[in-house]
Order: structure tokens, then sequence, then C-alpha cells
């Protein structure tokens, strides 16, 4: 019997490697009025220079603007952070958090052929 | 003597809580005494569950604060635990469940109204317990359980290629220990009611994404006292204390915690020696570093059976 736990254990650290998260889609968010297109198509050649957070730092409760500064075409943004919470979609969102703390934004940018991935960090105070 | 077994049980628990009074965890979802202690050998335990946690204030310290963020927060999990009695000694166990709803509600000045929503598998969750004491007449039993749990939970869903908020996720992303220790006294001379004491305590690993939850211990002491023929009475208070989440290896301060829990619970069995519960979980003291949303309730009802497998030797009439 204990051959046969030691088996189970074995077969789920397997099984829970070989999970990929990525593209999980069982969530959403429900945003009321922030409905921006992903894939903005700004035209030009494919650029992404940085990530423009305002205000930062940022007060616990309120909201900064996040902007994307890419151009090129058929871009999608693909948002994450370790900490707080993200509003919105496409090359604009809002960063929110209810604790203190300096956290990281990070934004992909794709136009298909090129992804470019920049980190910022974020100052949240009281 | 039986006095002096239930000092030096408390005893023990109290030393136990110091050990690791920084830290502790409210994930500990499971209601209910039915998993504490082992199984006799053969017997199959399945223990099925649903649990609704809501929250809708913040706290600084142990007071309520005006802050105005998230305007509520709940989640709904179905939890399923099976354990096995290898030996008398032994006895193994794995626990999953499925987060039906997790939900987030902001009121945030200049976005305004919003909701975050996820739904998944938990991490999942085994141990090997081993019942290392049990006194002439099973006045006193000690029990000490290891295990650990899996990243099988989703931890960075995302919609529209922006990540949700990590409270939502119904997964960790990360491995953890999890160390158990389980005392049972019947203090009484009748031997009808006993008195349980349960401590367990998770450390948590860091995730890909470098996030670290806080090392956590709870601690319960409860009881179970027969109202009338197949109906009872689970009295039941808890304690969980939690250390700080770190994310790559710095501590956030507002999340650590401290808290206290009154967790009443009725029991009946409805046949087939199936087991119904239903379970309140009220906070009667909540300590929070920094700000943070607190809890307000939580409710559960539960299912048991416990199948014997194995062939057991006849009672002499």
């Amino acid at each position: 019997m204990i051959r046969l736990y030691i088996f189970f254990l074995v077969a789920v650290i397997f099984l829970s490697c070989k999970k990929n998260n990525d593209s999980i889609s069982h969530g959403y968010c429900k945003n009321y009025s922030l409905n921006n297109p992903s894939g903005a198509n700004t035209g030009g050649p494919f650029s992404f220079t940085g990530i423009d957070v305002n205000p930062n730092p940022v007060q616990k409760g309120t909201v900064a603007k996040v902007v994307a500064k890419a151009t090129g075409s058929n871009l999608s943004f693909r948002w994450s952070t370790p900490h707080g919470d993200l509003f919105g979609t496409g090359s604009s969102i809002y960063y929110s958090d209810s604790c203190i703390g300096t956290f990281q934004i990070t934004c992909t940018v794709s136009d298909g052929t090129n992804s470019v991935t920049i980190t910022v960090p974020v100052n949240v105070v009281n | 003597m039986r006095l002096r077994y239930l000092l030096f049980i408390l005893f023990l628990f109290s030393e136990n809580s110091n050990l690791f009074s920084q830290c502790c965890t409210s994930g500990c979802c499971t209601p209910g005494t039915a998993n504490f202690g082992v199984l006799e050998k053969g017997d199959l335990l399945f223990f099925s569950f649903f649990k609704r946690n809501y929250s809708d204030s913040y706290y600084s310290g142990d007071r309520p604060n005006s802050f105005s963020y998230l305007t509520n927060d709940y989640a709904d999990y179905a939890g399923s635990n099976f354990s096995y009695g290898i030996t008398n000694k032994f006895t193994v166990q794995a626990s999953i469940g499925y987060f039906t709803a997790k939900v987030e509600n902001f009121d945030v000045p200049v976005i305004g109204q919003q909701q975050f929503f996820a739904k998944g598998l938990s991490d999942l969750e085994t141990f090997l317990k081993y019942n290392i004491f049990n006194s002439k007449k099973d006045v006193l039993s000690f029990t000490l359980s290891g295990g650990a749990k899996f990243p099988t939970g989703a931890y960075k869903l995302q919609q529209n290629n922006v990540q949700l908020t990590r409270d939502v996720q119904p997964g960790t992303g990360s491995y953890s220990g999890i160390f158990i220790f389980y005392a049972m006294v019947k203090p009484f001379k009748n031997k009808k009611n006993s008195i349980m004491i349960n401590s367990r305590t998770d450390f948590n690993g860091t995730n890909p994404a470098g996030y670290q939850y806080g090392v956590s211990n709870t601690n319960t002491i409860s009881s179970v006292i027969k109202l009338y023929k197949e109906i009872s009475l689970i009295v039941m208070l808890r304690n969980e204390n939690r250390d700080c989440d770190k994310i790559n290896n710095s501590r956030m301060f507002s999340s650590s915690s401290t808290r206290l829990f009154a967790s009443p619970g009725i029991s009946a069995n409805v046949g087939h020696e199936i087991v119904f519960s239903f379970y309140g979980d009220f906070p009667v003291y909540q300590y929070y570093a920094g700000t943070q949303l607190a809890s307000k309730y939580a409710f559960s009802f539960s299912l048991s059976k416990v199948f014997e497998l194995h062939k057991k030797p006849e009672e002499i009439k």
C-alpha cells in the first residue's frame, strides 16, 4: 500500500509539471467601462520602448494609468503583475493595489513576428 | 489521571502555538472534525463538502477601517477528501477541490465598479498520518501527519491577455510541506465526549512568478457533543496565524494576520451511515498587519461516510 501511495505521489508530480497555465481562460474581468480593444493597430514599424505609469508612486486604493509605448501593426498586449489588480485591456490599462510596497508590472507586446517584454516597478504608498 | 492527560496535551498545544506564532493560514478550509486522526485498517473515509467564505470590510490592526477598495469578496469551494487506513497506525489522505467561484467586486475611484471572477481546480494535498500513541482504553491518543501540497490549480489565469488578480486564482503555483499534530482526549469517565486538538502548519514554497505565501499555522480545539440519538453538536474554536507573504524574497507587510474563529456545527446520521453536517464560521478576534480585507463569515456543509473495505472479525455475542 505504501508503494501505491508513492506511485500516486510521483504520478501527481508528473501530471502537475506538465500543466500549462498560460492559456487557461476559466475566469473573467468584468470591466464595466474599460473595454479597450486588444491588439491595437497603430501602424508603422514595430517598436516597444517602455511603459508609462502615472502617477508613480500611486496611493493605495487609487489607480495609476499604465500605458505601453508601442508602435506597429496588429499589436497584441499581454499584462501581468505578481501583486495588485490590473483593469482593462489593450495598450492602456489601470493598476491598483490595496497593499503598500514596490511591485512589478510586465507587458509583452507582439505583432505576430516580433515580441518584446518590458517590466517596470510601481510604488504603492499610504 | 485523565485531568493530567488533558493538562499535558494543553501544554503541548501551547508550546506548538508559540513555536509557530509568527504564521498561519486560512487555507486549511476543510470543515469539521471527521478528517482528524487515523482510521482503522481497511477503512475508507469519503468526505465531501461545500464552503463559502465572504468578506466585505477592511481592518487595520484589530479594528475595522473605513478604507474602501473591494466592496466584497467571496469564494465557493467544493472539496473532497479520501482517507484510507493502511494499518491501524497509518492512514493516507488526499484532498482536492474545485472553486466554483472566486469573485472580487471593486469600486475604485476613476474606473468605478469592476468585477474579477475565476473558477478552477484547487491544489492537491496528500498526507501520511501516523498514530504515535494510544493509551489504554483509548482515553488519549496522539497522531502526527506529514504531507505535501502540489500546484495542480491554475495560478495565472488571464482574460483578454490580462492576468487576473492573485486573490481570485484557484491555485498557488507552489509546492508546500504540511505538518499536523493531533491529540484526542476523553477527559470524562463515561468516555462519551472527547476533546480534540489539531495543529497544522504549512510551509509554502515560491511559485514561478516569485510569489511565496507566508508560513501559516492553524490550531483548533473542538468537541462533539451528542444531542439526541443521531444528532450531535460540534463545538470548535480555531486560531489562524499567518506570516507575511514574500515577492522575490521581499516581505510584504500587509499580509500577516492572527485570527480566532468560533466554528459551531451540527451533524446528523441521515441513514446508511452517511453523516451530514452544517457548520458556521464566525470571527471572534482578528488582527491584521497594515490594512487588509477581513473575514466576515463562512458556512459549509458536508457529507461523510466510512466504507469498511476489509472484512473485520465478527463480534462475539
